[in-house]
């Protein structure tokens, strides 16, 4: 079972996202928005991030999704102030768009639990075409 | 080995500097941070500064390891964007080689310069010539190291030309493109403007020497 974090500059943004992907979750993916800075400005939060991987514990893996610049570091560093080493090798920052990831992610995580496929569902987000 | 002692009453001035400082800089950094960033930068670090000035009376007590850590985490917990875990990493691993001290010798005053600014180049994964802080604090430790255990300076000398190459450092940051951080999608626009993690390392590194005896 997959666990999906959402880490964005906004907390709306974040937020929202869950909303649109969980209209499509069948309820078998924990998806948590960890957008935000710690006060609500604009930012991105290390220990919310932190946080949000410890309530996923129990997944068999967690996938995080990043907007840009200090969401990536944030995140990371919040992999590496785990104290559990197991948890931290169940993490993954997925390369790929916000928006188009999070919902080609957890959509295939609702279909099958191969943690490969559900990347690379995500990474093909990035060459998703709307317009035709 | 020397007799020149760093102890942790310097330290702690360090600490109160820094905390006048992110306010006096507050306006300034996030200018710097205006132009080709967020613009929160001095916002930032006004906010995680108040928050280690909040409980720094209660840490006081403590090893200098612990203190330096306290204030990491503080920042870490505090200061939204990369500069959180980037100085908050500086400080929680700036005490280390002091763990369970009371004083350092300039060895292990240079070890704890260089821990932090390892700690930021793993975590921003950037190194000189990309437009961050890096820029000034790379080689600043570097000169630090070599005046001092190299070309035989005095430790208040030595830490005097690791400000000088360290704002000359910032200074570089000015007219290159950003290989790193927001900056980076403004390619040719970021020219001509300073980086503001160059500028705050800077600043910071400026209060480790007028507090030196």
């Amino acid at each position: 079972m997959t666990g999906v974090i959402i880490v964005s500059h906004s907390e709306k943004l974040a937020e929202g996202l869950k909303d649109i992907v969980m209209e499509m979750n069948d309820g078998s993916v924990a998806v948590i928005a960890a957008g935000g800075a710690a006060d609500g400005r604009i930012g991105t939060h290390t220990t919310t991030i932190k946080n949000a991987i410890e309530a996923l514990a129990e997944r068999d893996h967690i996938l995080i999704f990043v907007d840009l610049g200090s969401a990536v570091i944030c995140s990371e560093t919040a992999i590496e102030l785990l104290e559990d080493e197991e948890l931290q090798k169940k993490v993954h920052i997925v390369d790929a768009p916000l928006v188009e990831g999070v919902i080609g992610g957890v959509i295939q995580a609702t279909i099958c639990d191969d943690l490969e496929k559900i990347i690379a569902t995500a990474k093909e987000g990035a060459s998703l075409r709307k317009v035709h | 080995m020397s007799d020149y002692i760093l102890s942790k009453d310097y330290f702690l001035g360090v600490i109160d500097d820094l905390i006048v400082l992110a306010e006096e800089k507050k306006v300034y950094f996030s200018e710097l941070d205006s132009a080709i960033g967020d613009g929160d930068h001095g916002m930032n670090l006004s906010i995680g500064f108040r928050e280690v000035n909040k409980n720094l009376d209660g840490w006081k007590g403590e090893d200098i390891n612990s203190i330096f850590k306290n204030v990491g985490t503080a920042l870490l917990d505090k200061v939204g964007g990369a500069s959180g875990p980037l100085y908050g990493g500086f400080f929680s691993k700036f005490g280390v080689p002091a763990k369970g001290k009371e004083a350092v010798d300039f060895d292990e005053f240079i070890e704890m310069m260089e821990a932090g600014v390892a700690i930021i180049e793993k975590r921003g994964k950037a190194v000189v010539g990309d437009k961050t802080m890096v820029d000034t604090l790379r080689p600043a430790v570097d000169a630090l190291k070599k005046a001092y255990q190299e070309d035989g300076l005095a430790p208040k000398e030595a830490m005097k030309k690791a400000l000088d190459v360290g704002s000359a450092g910032s200074d570089s940051t000015i007219p290159i493109i950003a290989r790193k951080g927001r900056a980076m999608r403004l390619g040719e626009r970021a020219i001509g403007h300073r980086d503001p993690g160059s500028a705050s390392s800077a600043a910071i590194l400026e209060i480790f020497y007028n507090r030196m005896p």
